[in-house]
């Protein structure tokens, strides 16, 4: 083909993909319509051929340039991360949290050990001997936490109430979810950081539980931290696994290269703890307003243990039989 | 192995991009512009919860909840969402006309753009981004942890405006029609290889500069079929100037026969102004141009340059 004859015959269709390039831009994804969507991706791959004709032929190096542009607009258009709306965020975070966080189950239990186990021996430790508190948390806070715990919260639900509980749950987010994220990110050091935040937030709180208990205020204890406990330690424990599989890019590479692998398993990582801030933030919604209410602890611990079925149920079950692909 | 702060990405049509990669020192300087306009939110905030204390005590509660909120949400979610939602860039980078891509060239998700935030945390270790410097000088992308993590790279588009970096001036003399006797015409990919060896600000030194041109003016010289004996301005030792540099023409033959070359045919060359020292040449249709047939040395190291060194 002479280089006139092709200018004539593809003139055409550059000039409406330009055009059609710039209606699409001006409109909102619902408004694109399939079959203009459709025509730009055709247009767009028979353009990418013109290019490559142009540049083996040596035509025209400011033809070549009007394509490279064409194609470079085509590019960024179509190529791009798939939309997300509302509905898919919720979706995700009710159905594909947990069907994700079962596919790294062992991962899920490993940081679950991690934590678990230095939180009992500090627990029980603590009961026994109560000098293995005070080698842990600085004296000053275990007394503030058993301080903290000696009263009865608050004789009714009024403005005082409502006033400090909005601090406290902003408070709550603002620390919880802060270890949490630290707790993950430090997971890129082979996850030496997440294993160390694990163990320490583990032995830490396991202190502070057993103190309190040693100290004869269980039953106020037990009865404020058994509602949001239940999305506040899993999310806890998740945003640990979450490291774990970030971690777990830098040394297991399988049948990726050791980049894809990084990227991977980071992708994986960062929409599990994507759903662990957000159990995060229905944890302190609960710790700020419900835990401290002034109601009968037999309810406090009737809605607690409902709330760690419905955890546990809700991480177990939901999305089985469905193949999700977030 | 490439020393260059360019990438080249393909794309699954064959289509290549070229993106300039940005270095740690405009990084840099494109977050410490991001912690200012954070300090100053910050700062704007706090008064503000400074004035709800005056409307009593349950105020001032709901109001260091929202502080609070709002503090947390800068620290973690300010690059996610801008990175994620304004097309990969946050305000700093915008100053600064940095953007975060995939390494595929395609815009980044908020899920990247949220990963590689909270990766910053680690990055920071132990302090002053100490670990995302090192990080970042050992790869060849200047990626730091975050980036290699969630599959992104950082580039710079300020750059992109003069990717085709001006040319050096030089005055050397056009070829003749006459001295070339199988071909007068050069495609424009070979120009524009003589183009990025005579480029300006290249760091490169005259002689290293000969060496690589060397092959490059052998070559050429054989396609045109040039001969010297039938170039008269050879005879006329035509002072060639590059860079305010005047070369010597007789230690650097296969330089100064690319600089002739590129002004004879690219397209700069043709739509300069005749200089009255062309005008005294006669005209190319004086010359009897005779066919001659060629001799392709297939060795390409027994036959001299012909380019009239």
């Amino acid at each position: 083909m002479n280089r006139d004859r092709f200018l004539k015959q593809r003139q055409p269709e550059w000039q409406t993909f330009e055009k059609l390039l710039s209606t699409l831009r001006g409109q909102r994804r619902g408004q694109q319509s399939c079959e203009a969507i459709s025509d730009l991706s055709r247009m767009y791959r028979s353009i990418c051929y013109d290019l490559s004709m142009v540049r083996s032929r040596e035509w025209d190096e400011q033809l070549e340039y009007y394509l490279n542009h064409l194609v470079a607009q085509g590019h960024n258009f179509l190529y791009r991360a798939p939309p997300r709306n509302a509905f898919s965020v919720v979706d995700f975070l009710v159905i594909g949290f947990p069907v994700l966080l079962r596919k790294y189950k062992v991962f899920f239990f490993v940081a679950l050990a991690l934590f678990g186990i230095p939180f009992l021996v500090a627990a029980i430790g603590t009961n026994i001997d109560h000098s293995i508190a005070t080698s842990v948390v600085p004296p000053k806070d275990l007394a503030a936490a058993s301080e903290m715990y000696s009263k009865a919260f608050y004789q009714s639900v009024d403005g005082e109430y409502a006033g400090q509980r909005s601090a406290m749950a902003g408070f709550y987010v603002f620390h919880n979810v802060g270890i949490a994220f630290k707790c993950y990110a430090h997971g890129v050091f082979f996850g030496i950081g997440t294993i160390y935040q694990l163990l320490f937030n583990g032995l830490f709180i396991g202190a502070i539980s057993g103190h309190i208990i040693s100290e004869g205020h269980g039953d106020n204890f037990f009865s404020f931290v058994i509602s949001h406990g239940s999305f506040e330690l899993t999310a806890l424990v998740i945003a640990g696994a979450a490291g774990l599989v970030l971690a777990w890019g830098t040394i297991y590479r399988g049948e990726r290269t050791r980049p894809e692998s990084l990227a991977f398993f980071g992708m994986e990582s960062v929409k599990m703890i994507c759903g662990a801030g957000a159990m995060l933030g229905v944890a302190a919604l609960i710790e700020g307003y419900f835990s401290p209410m002034a109601i009968p602890h037999v309810i406090k611990y009737v809605v607690g243990t409902a709330l760690w079925v419905l955890v546990i149920g809700w991480l177990v079950l939901a999305g089985r039989g469905r193949s999700f692909s977030p | 192995m490439r020393v260059d702060t360019q990438l080249t990405v393909e794309t699954p049509e064959g289509v290549d991009f070229q993106f300039e990669l940005a270095g740690p020192g405009r990084r840099g300087l494109a977050m410490a512009l991001d912690m200012l306009v954070v300090g100053a939110v910050l700062f704007v905030v706090f008064l503000m919860l400074g004035l709800t204390t005056a409307f009593g005590e349950l105020f001032a509660n709901i109001g260091s909840m929202f502080v609070l909120l709002i503090f947390f949400s800068i620290k973690w979610f300010y690059s996610a969402l801008f990175e994620g939602f304004a097309g990969g860039r946050t305000p700093g980078k915008m100053a600064m006309h940095l953007r975060v891509l995939r390494t595929n060239g395609t815009p980044i998700g908020f899920l990247e753009a949220f990963g590689r935030g909270l990766v910053l945390a680690a990055d920071w270790l132990p302090g002053a981004f100490t670990t995302g410097v090192v990080v970042m000088i050992s790869n060849s992308q200047m990626r730091r942890l975050g980036d290699l993590f969630f599959d992104t790279m950082v580039i710079d588009e300020s750059s992109e405006r003069n990717l085709r970096r001006s040319l050096a001036d030089h005055s050397a003399v056009p070829l003749e029609r006459s001295s070339c006797l199988r071909t007068f015409s050069l495609a424009p990919r070979t120009i524009s290889t003589i183009e990025r060896l005579i480029e300006k600000n290249r760091p490169i030194l005259p002689l290293r500069r000969e060496e690589l041109a060397v092959p490059l003016a052998n070559a050429i010289s054989r396609y045109l079929g040039y001969s010297p004996e039938n170039d008269a301005s050879v005879f006329e030792n035509a002072p060639v100037m590059l860079e305010s540099h005047q070369l010597d023409c007789s230690q650097l033959p296969a330089t100064c026969f690319l600089l002739r070359v590129q002004n004879t045919f690219s397209q700069e060359g043709k739509s300069r102004p005749v200089t009255p020292r062309n005008q005294r040449f006669r005209r190319d249709d004086e010359y009897e141009v005779l066919p001659e047939p060629i001799v392709v040395d297939m060795t390409g190291t027994t036959q001299s340059p012909g380019y009239g060194a």
